[in-house]
């Protein structure tokens, strides 16, 4: 080979990539509107965007796995945790992820960037539309059928339908984003194990009904639950 | 100096060596945060801290880049600089814009995408110097007479990093409010700046290093260059799908990225067989010693990080469960070190003795610099890879709480800070030898 003839081989090497390149750029563009729900693009998810951007939260957070390594993963804190709590924990993240700022010493935390409500809001909105991106299931998470087969396996009793109606609640609610059952989940609220026997029922519920009348510093959120679904849940809550 | 406008090279690698060591002493303290959770918290956070020590990386990797694109240009062509003047105004130009940025971070002003913070009026200032940079480059060789194989490698690098710095302006265009559109081409400058053109740019001066270190034939050398940078820009082009395979994207992505990005270390095995296989043919060693280790672990080091830990976590198959934790980090840290920091030391290492007329830097200090920065680099690297793979089985595969993960990985923090601490001292030992000897002064 000459010299020439490397160099002919790699301009048009060179040229035939960005070709390919470019022509793969246009044939995406027209897929993503599908892959991204891009007609839930609402005003109020783009201002959330402008507020991402503003607090810099990339320069700790990744978000689908790009940006600083500091701060976790959110591209789906919106169904991992739930609007409440990400209201909650942005407001206060101390107090809501520690307790307090003493038992935050030593601890890695993110800053209280005095965000307004109406960031928040638009923050929550952006992470819920972030959530529905089609992204070929990354982050990998437990598949339903998994976490179904693990709860038979430790001999879970969903045959009364009640119990597996306040089960389902749990669920839906993500209470495992602040408490801990059958030792998984956040440890922001108590361990709900044996939280029956611990608790007299009469305080368990009165705390689901509204969380502050039993301790006005509670941070955790009310849910609005209904007296049938908190007995549901107190239902199961009885067989942890 | 044999050239007068040698002293534009000069004060570039000034420039850029100080920015190094601001670069080193922000990244000194997002170490120790990692490590002391409550240093500097509410003062100066991990945010800010971290986006100073990645725009001063990038600010000085390019003006690095310029002063040795001067240096090389000179050199080849045979002739002074079209401008001086106007190198010296885009000089200047640069820091400030560079320092107003960071100032502006400490302040909270900030465009919040990330690599490319910088306020919108501050990256048309960037556009326009390196707009100027490129203009005076290639005026230069055309007043020479003669394009050099390299010289025409440097400056489709110089010019490319230019146009694809384009998409990092829009940030204010409508149609980057859909996230997905926003990285897809946010990666058009930050992908294909490091892994496409800028290794255009490193290849060119790696070129111009062997040909003045070793002294064989320069048609052989082009030769390969051609090869060797062609390897790199066709599997760096289409290598970009490797970024795409989950941001809501078909998945073709994941084909196309991880076949055309796993051929990326055969183009970087191919540049550090280049290079060593040059300097043997030489079989005569150059008295400018650590110009030559630098050289070489250039070479090295950016197989190393670009090509093998690149290659570890390139796979979508891998990637699904490393994407986003410390092997990323891990992987960051080596490969921009060796390919783009090396280069620049290696540069200067050879272009500041040579304008003085002397063999070399006090080879001692010089070696030292040498050693301590790629041991603390080396120890930087393992320590995160260690973190990234625990990050990676307990987080993403066992679905542990981030925060529960991070618990328990102390002990590599603390290793990553000591490695950047040994990192630290090597670059004092760095800046010692370069200025050791004074300034370089007209003959």
């Amino acid at each position: 080979m000459t010299k020439n003839s490397a160099r002919n081989w790699f301009f048009i090497g060179s040229f035939a990539c960005m070709i390919i390149f470019f022509g793969l750029t246009i044939h995406t563009m027209t897929t993503i509107p599908a892959y991204t729900n891009s007609d839930k693009l609402t005003a109020e998810v783009v201002a959330g965007k402008k507020v991402w951007e503003k607090y810099n939260c990339v320069g700790c957070h990744t978000l689908i796995g790009e940006g600083s390594y500091y701060a976790p993963e959110l591209k789906d804190i919106y169904s991992q945790k739930g609007p409440d709590f990400m209201r909650a924990f942005l407001k206060d993240p101390v107090k809501v992820w520690y307790g307090s700022a003493e038992a935050a010493r030593g601890q890695r935390k993110m800053p209280n960037f005095g965000l307004s409500d109406q960031e928040i809001a638009h923050l929550v909105a952006f992470f819920e539309w972030v959530d529905k991106i089609d992204t070929h299931n990354w982050p990998p998470r437990p598949q339903h059928g998994t976490a179904q087969a693990a709860s038979a396996a430790a001999g879970m009793t969903a045959a009364d339908p009640q119990v597996a109606q306040g089960e389902a609640l749990v669920q839906a609610k993500a209470c495992t984003a602040c408490h801990k059952i059958k030792g998984v989940g956040g440890a922001i609220g108590p361990d709900l194990d044996g939280v029956s026997q611990r608790l007299d029922l009469e305080t368990l519920q009165q705390r689901l009904v509204n969380p502050k009348a039993v301790n006005p510093e509670s941070v955790m959120p009310n849910f609005g639950f209904s007296e049938p679904e908190v007995d549901a849940i107190m239902a199961y809550l009885k067989t942890l | 100096m044999k050239y007068q406008s040698h002293t534009v090279a000069y004060y570039h690698f000034v420039a850029a060596l100080l920015l190094l060591a601001l670069q080193v002493v922000a990244g000194l303290v997002i170490g120790a945060q990692y490590v002391f959770p409550d240093f500097l918290y509410q003062t100066l956070d991990f945010n800010t801290v971290r986006t100073i020590h990645i725009n001063l990386l990038i600010v000085w990797i390019l003006i690095g880049f310029m002063g040795a694109s001067y240096y090389l240009v000179v050199e080849e062509s045979e002739t002074e600089v079209w401008s001086p003047m106007l190198a010296h105004i885009h000089l200047v130009a640069f820091v400030l814009g560079g320092v107003a940025a960071i100032v502006g971070y400490l302040l909270g002003y900030t465009d919040g995408r990330e690599f490319l913070e910088q306020p919108f009026i501050i990256k048309v200032a960037i556009a326009l110097v390196v707009v100027a940079f490129v203009v005076n480059v290639i005026m230069t060789i055309i007043k020479g007479g003669r394009w050099t194989s390299v010289e025409v490698v440097l400056v489709l690098g110089l010019v490319g990093a230019a146009l694809f710095f384009l998409p990092a302006l829009g940030n204010h265009v409508g149609a980057l409010d859909n996230l997905s559109v926003d990285k897809y081409f946010w990666w058009w400058t930050v992908h294909l700046w490091v892994e496409g053109v800028w290794e255009l740019i490193m290849g060119a001066l790696l070129s111009f290093l062997l040909l003045k270190l070793t002294g064989v034939d320069r048609e052989v050398l082009e030769k390969w260059l051609y090869v060797i940078v062609g390897l790199v820009f066709f599997s760096g082009i289409l290598g970009t799908g490797h970024h795409y395979y989950w941001e809501g994207y078909p998945s073709y992505w994941l084909w196309i990225g991880g076949i055309m990005s796993a051929a990326e270390p055969f183009a970087f095995l191919g540049m550090t067989i280049y290079a060593f296989s040059m300097l043997e043919k030489a079989g005569r060693a150059h008295p400018n010693r650590a110009a030559i280790y630098f050289t070489l672990g250039c070479a090295l080091f950016a197989f190393l990080g670009a090509g093998v830990w690149g290659l570890m976590h390139t796979l979508p198959q891998v990637n699904k469960w490393t994407h986003g934790s410390q092997i990323t980090a891990s992987h960051g840290h080596l490969a921009f070190f060796g390919a783009y920091a090396m280069i620049n030391l290696a540069m200067m290492t050879y272009a500041i003795p040579a304008m003085q007329g002397r063999e070399g830097f006090n080879k001692r200090t010089a070696l030292i610099a040498f050693w301590l920065m790629a041991i603390g680099m080396t120890d930087m690297t393992l320590a995160l890879f260690g973190a990234g793979v625990v990050q990676s089985f307990m987080e993403r595969y066992n679905h542990m709480p981030f925060m529960d993960v991070q618990n328990q990985m102390w002990l590599f923090y603390a290793v990553r800070l000591a490695g950047g601490v040994i990192f630290a001292v090597g670059v004092g030992y760095f800046i010692k030898a370069f200025f050791e000897r004074g300034v370089p002064r007209a003959a």
